[in-house]
């Protein structure tokens, strides 16, 4: 009887163990709030928006990159219509998002692993700069999904993630146009990177 | 066996059958203000950012930013339908105020009940779907700065 408890008591530790494996990611942000760029975007007659890439020889999950990249585009594509259509005055924005780290389970590894599966985690920067290459803003956006809540969402919670660092990267954007006020990478202090 | 097996999946169905019936959503309307007076909602939807319901008078907006929209669910599982819709009523308004931090607003205006994508503007009540075990709320909203 004994035994079987402890053996019992030994499996529920292994379990717990591993659950917790899963539970964290390693992606972590530099900080939880991006500065002012070094001016406001509205200095610019044009700006051009390039595409989500993962940053050079990151190899990631290509159907998660598309999903940033379209909610990314989706939140921004009023409002740059509307910038771009005032007369040009010579000076043009770039804009270059990048996904530097992306750790996004779904599909089959989701449903079928659930917790076990682990923690998804996204980190992107999104590179600022005039056609001469000079930087004007540097900002990174970070999210996460729990190993639990996503497991327990089938992930809903995985793709909300990438929903919502889209979204963030372009409510940047879209804050620091007629005024350079930063904003927030979406980091908490677990999700801060220990300098 | 096989029987007693079919007949005990049939008693099941007929069993589920109420809940499935009773799953659909009532809209409802309750008062915006009972909601900010429950849940300490006041006290964690002040951070500087205003809210406007509808056509509400706001300050003068210098900027629009952009408009964007919120839709949340709550468990609504043995609550009141008031208790299950104030919830869920301050997690709408919560995202709405993360959003206008994200997008450096100082103020949600036209602020309208959305859901399911039926428009219900009002400066005193908001809808909530009420169902057997969730309830819902959604927003669309406009994202400003005011003039100072």
């Amino acid at each position: 009887m004994n035994k079987n408890i402890r053996n019992a008591v030994l499996a529920a530790a292994m379990g717990g163990a591993l659950l917790m494996t899963g539970c964290a990611t390693k992606i972590k942000a530099s900080s939880a709030q991006n500065p002012p760029p070094k001016e406001a975007f509205a200095g610019y007659g044009r700006i051009e928006v390039k595409p989500v890439v993962f940053k050079t020889g990151y190899v990631g999950d290509a159907s998660g990159l598309a999903k940033i990249d379209e909610n990314f585009r989706a939140d921004l594509a009023a409002p740059l219509a509307e910038w771009n259509q005032r007369p040009a005055n010579g000076r043009t924005l770039v804009i270059e998002p990048v996904v530097d780290e992306l750790s996004f389970k779904h599909g089959a590894k989701r449903v079928l692993l659930g917790p076990l599966a682990g923690s998804s985690g996204v980190l992107m920067h999104v590179s600022i700069h005039d056609a001469n290459g000079n930087v004007i803003a540097n900002p990174e956006f970070f999210q996460r999904a729990g190993a639990m809540g996503a497991g327990f969402t089938f992930g809903v919670h995985d793709n909300m993630m990438l929903t919502r660092v889209g979204k963030m990267a372009a409510g940047y954007v879209m804050a620091n146009y007629d005024k350079a006020v930063g904003g927030p990478t979406g980091a908490d202090d677990q999700a801060t990177a220990q300098k | 066996m096989m029987k007693k097996l079919s007949s005990a999946l049939a008693l099941l169905a007929l069993a589920a059958a109420p809940l499935y019936a009773s799953a659909a959503d009532t809209m409802v309307k309750l008062p915006i203000a009972g909601a900010m007076g429950a849940n300490n909602a006041q006290q964690r939807l002040d951070v500087g950012v205003k809210f406007y319901f509808a056509d509400q008078p706001t300050p003068k907006v210098q900027t629009k930013i952009t408009s964007d929209r919120t839709s949340l669910r709550t468990n609504g599982f043995g609550k009141s339908t008031e208790k299950a819709c104030n919830w869920v009523f301050l997690s709408a308004m919560l995202s709405l105020q993360k959003r206008a931090q994200e997008l450096g607003a100082d103020g949600v205006v036209n602020i309208v009940s959305n859901f399911n994508d039926k428009e219900m503007a009002s400066q005193t009540e908001f809808e909530c779907a009420d169902g057997s075990i969730m309830a819902g709320v959604a927003f669309k909203a406009d994202f400003v700065r005011f003039a100072k």
